[in-house]
């Protein structure tokens, strides 16, 4: 009984990672602390989910580049969601976060790693990238910096989220294409 | 045996909890950084802080990647080591694979407690950057120099120091000195606090015979006792820095604590450099070794070593070759990482006899596999000081034995430094063959070992190549002061004066050539000039305290006199004359 439901949420991971479907939906709570589940609208074209996480050195010197990224693509349709997957980070911890960073956009929390185990996602910073019917087009790092907290170069040579969202709006979006993250694992659950 | 193995067995198994076994370990190897105010991105000075960040405190310990500490074992013993040993790297393992317990709160060690103030206690002498610098929010690391004034009359000399970044953004710093202003000059044409780059002026230099680097859990730097360094008025301080952006806009403003001792050195160490110039490495090319090497010309001593290489160089390794063949290693590092880069200190010198051999290797890896490659896809790389090009080094601090030995030192080092402006120009010409200043510095190796020729092809050729570069023209003019051409040489130095009014050297030579032509109110204007621009030239100090001196002006003589004794104690004439307009001075009383 004990293990029951996190190795039924485990299984339920694997399976729906990366087809995770259009009608399903994305279960995430709101700051305020209300669930809710994210569905397409008809103006959605693409959702794009990164894992953040306060403390992490290399979430946070990608925000700059994550929000130019959410302005240059906002107007195609692309929806943007920051997701706050630490347990230990409260609502106020993120709002400050948010107002020292400058991180505008929707943002919200998964405590229960319930979106992250659905999305396949295991790191901050992680980047998910699916198309409107929640078929994946990429997953992984933001771009090739780093190599590990603490080792990684003076500047990215490679771009990877970018160059999917731009392969995207050209018409020819990689179909499932994955980095592995570099960053900070999640937090362990108490 | 039964015992022993009755133990054994029991450690594997024993829980491991975060009170008994992982606090002693992270306190003193985490925190340290991992502390409000220091470099470390978040705290680790509580069983919370731990349990939250257990898998990743496994992961980079198991990996080695932290704490951070490139040499590798049993390749010298150096001051302030920060390696784990297997057994500790085994606790957060365990910790982790256990699920992270707290365990008894009795069983803990004392929290650690860390001074939020200098770590010697309040410095003789605190110096800060002026204002402070914004690091960006992103975009590249960042590559800057921020001079910090000193404000002191006399020299001082440094026992230890203290820097503090105030700020994240820092990942490692070099402290210089510029006696010249250059580094003002540079300063000054940028907008922005600092001036960019790790293309640091000729003039900008680390302490003479010394180290001085920071890192993040670097401890205050102390001199062995006997081997203080000079701080000289009138002479700025140069950090230079390496920053990373940290995701939002930074403020910088970094302070240095001095602490000085009454007690000038007894002794002095002296630098040698290993530094490979032919450095090239084809797009693709994987362990491309380039070496070099020296034979020491008397017992020493070795102190310290810098190894410096780029993002390319993967392996460095410090060996030395003793008379009798003998092979010691000083140095190996594994995986070499630009942004850990330091100096190191050995626990105990290292003794090292007349006609050891030093031998550099450095390894590179220029190819896409290399993931800290900063070009992708790979590019051709060449030897040269900004972070797109490669460098192959390795300093050696040595302390000689004896006088006769330090002499013998001297002679290697201005052979050694010789040829490496040689190299270092050379380069610089096959990559541009317009660089005139290159030009410059070739011409001025050749002058100071007496090849006058070659430096004069060399300095005309600078001046056909850029005839508004105010060096060439002071060398040309110093050339023809050397071969009693009186009137050539005021014509060159005084276009290098109307090119750049502020410089010391062709004011220094005119204010020679007046006096010795028996015009001392012209040569004491010039002379003037140079004591203004740097109020660390001897020759102007003494020779304008001279002129004061005959012209009867006893009191001004005194001071200009008793300067230029301070900056240059083994003149004799000097001192001489300094009696003489004491005495003149009681006399006229």
């Amino acid at each position: 009984m004990r293990f029951g439901y996190p190795l039924f949420a485990l299984v339920a991971g694997l399976l729906w990672t990366g087809c995770s479907g259009s009608g399903r939906g994305y279960p995430v709570q709101r700051l305020d602390g209300a669930k809710a589940t994210l569905r397409a609208t008809p103006e959605t074209k693409a959702w794009v989910f990164v894992f953040l996480g306060v403390e992490c050195p290399i979430a946070n010197r990608c925000l700059p580049e994550l929000m130019a990224l959410e302005r240059e693509f906002a107007g195609a349709g692309v929806r943007f969601c920051f997701v706050y997957p630490n347990q230990d980070e409260d609502p106020n911890v993120i709002r400050r976060h948010q107002a020292d960073y400058g991180l505008m956009g929707e943002t919200f929390r998964d405590p229960g790693l319930r979106l992250a185990r659905q999305l396949g996602a295991s790191k901050t910073p992680e980047a998910v990238f699916l198309d409107a019917a929640g078929k994946l087009i990429y997953r992984g790092r933001i771009n090739d910096q780093f190599l590990a907290l603490g080792q990684g170069k003076p500047a990215p040579t490679r771009r990877d989220l970018a160059e999917a969202l731009t392969q995207f709006c050209a018409g020819h979006p990689p179909a499932g294409l994955v980095q592995p993250p570099v960053g900070c694992s999640f937090r362990p659950l108490p | 045996m039964a015992f022993g193995g009755v133990f054994s067995g029991a450690a594997q198994s024993d829980p491991v909890t975060f009170h008994e076994q992982v606090a002693p370990v992270l306190f003193r190897h985490c925190s340290p950084c991992h502390r409000p105010g220091q470099s470390a991105p978040f705290s680790l000075l509580s069983f919370a802080d731990a349990k939250k960040h257990v898998r990743d405190l496994a992961d980079v310990t198991a990996r080695r990647f932290m704490p951070p500490w490139l040499p590798a074992a049993g390749h010298g013993e150096f001051i302030g080591e920060r390696r784990l040993t297997e057994a500790e790297i085994a606790v957060f393992a365990r910790w982790h694979a256990a699920g992270a317990p707290e365990g008894d709160a009795a069983k803990a060690p004392p929290a650690p407690v860390f001074s939020t103030e200098w770590q010697l206690g309040q410095p003789d002498l605190v110096i800060r950057m002026p204002a402070a610098y914004t690091v960006p929010a992103g975009g590249r690391d960042v590559y800057r120099h921020f001079i910090l004034p000193l404000t002191m009359t006399n020299r001082r000399w440094v026992r230890a120091w203290e820097f503090r970044p105030n700020s994240r953004a820092v990942h490692h710093a070099f402290l210089r000195l510029d006696r010249s202003g250059e580094a003002r000059r540079h300063d000054a044409q940028d907008p922005e606090p600092g001036f960019p780059g790790m293309d640091t002026p000729n003039s900008v230099e680390s302490p003479n015979g010394h180290f001085a680097s920071w890192q993040p859990g670097a401890v205050p730097r102390q001199n062995p006792p006997g081997l203080p360094w000079a701080l000289e008025p009138g002479a700025d301080v140069v950090m230079q820095m390496h920053l990373q952006p940290l995701g939002k806009p930074e403020p910088l403003q970094a302070e240095l604590g001095f602490y000085f001792t009454e007690d000038p050195p007894t002794n002095r160490p002296v630098k040698l450099s290993l530094i490979n110039y032919d450095v090239d490495l084809a797009p693709g090319v994987t362990n491309a070794v380039y070496r070099d090497e020296l034979t020491l010309p008397a017992d020493a001593d070795l102190l310290g070593l810098l190894p410096h290489t780029h993002y390319l160089g993967r392996r460095v390794e410090g060996l030395a070759i003793l008379p009798d063949g003998v092979e010691k290693s000083l140095l190996l590092i594994p995986d070499w990482d630009f942004n850990w880069q330091g100096d190191y200190t050995f626990r105990q010198p290292v003794f090292l006899p007349a006609g050891t051999r030093l031998v550099m290797r450095v390894t590179f890896d220029n190819s896409a596999a290399n993931p800290r490659n900063p070009a992708n896809p790979p590019v051709r790389v060449q030897f040269g000081l900004n972070t797109t090009d490669e460098m192959a080094e390795l300093w050696l601090q040595l302390l000689p034995r004896t006088t006769n030995g330090l002499a013998a030192f001297s002679r290697t080092n201005l052979e050694r430094t010789v040829r490496d402006v040689r190299s270092f120009n050379l380069q610089r010409l096959r990559i541009n063959p317009k660089d005139a200043a290159a030009m410059v510095n070739l011409g001025k190796a050749a002058l100071s070992q007496g090849q006058r020729a070659e430096a004069r092809t060399q300095f005309l050729r600078a001046v056909e190549t850029q005839p508004e570069l105010d060096d060439a023209h002071y060398f040309l003019g110093l050339i023809h002061r050397m071969e009693n051409n009186p009137g050539a040489a005021a014509r060159e130095f005084a276009r290098t004066l109307e090119l750049n009014p502020g410089h010391v050297r062709a004011h220094g030579n005119l204010g020679l050539m007046h006096f010795d032509y028996n015009r001392p109110e012209r040569a004491a204007e010039h002379f003037a000039k140079a004591v203004t621009l740097d109020p660390t030239d001897p020759i102007a100090h003494g020779m304008l305290g001279t002129i004061r001196l005959q012209q009867g002006q006893w009191a001004e003589a005194e001071g200009l006199l008793a300067h230029a004794a301070e900056l240059d104690p083994a003149d004799p004439e000097v001192r001489k004359k300094l009696e003489t307009a004491r005495q003149r001075l009681k006399a006229g009383q």
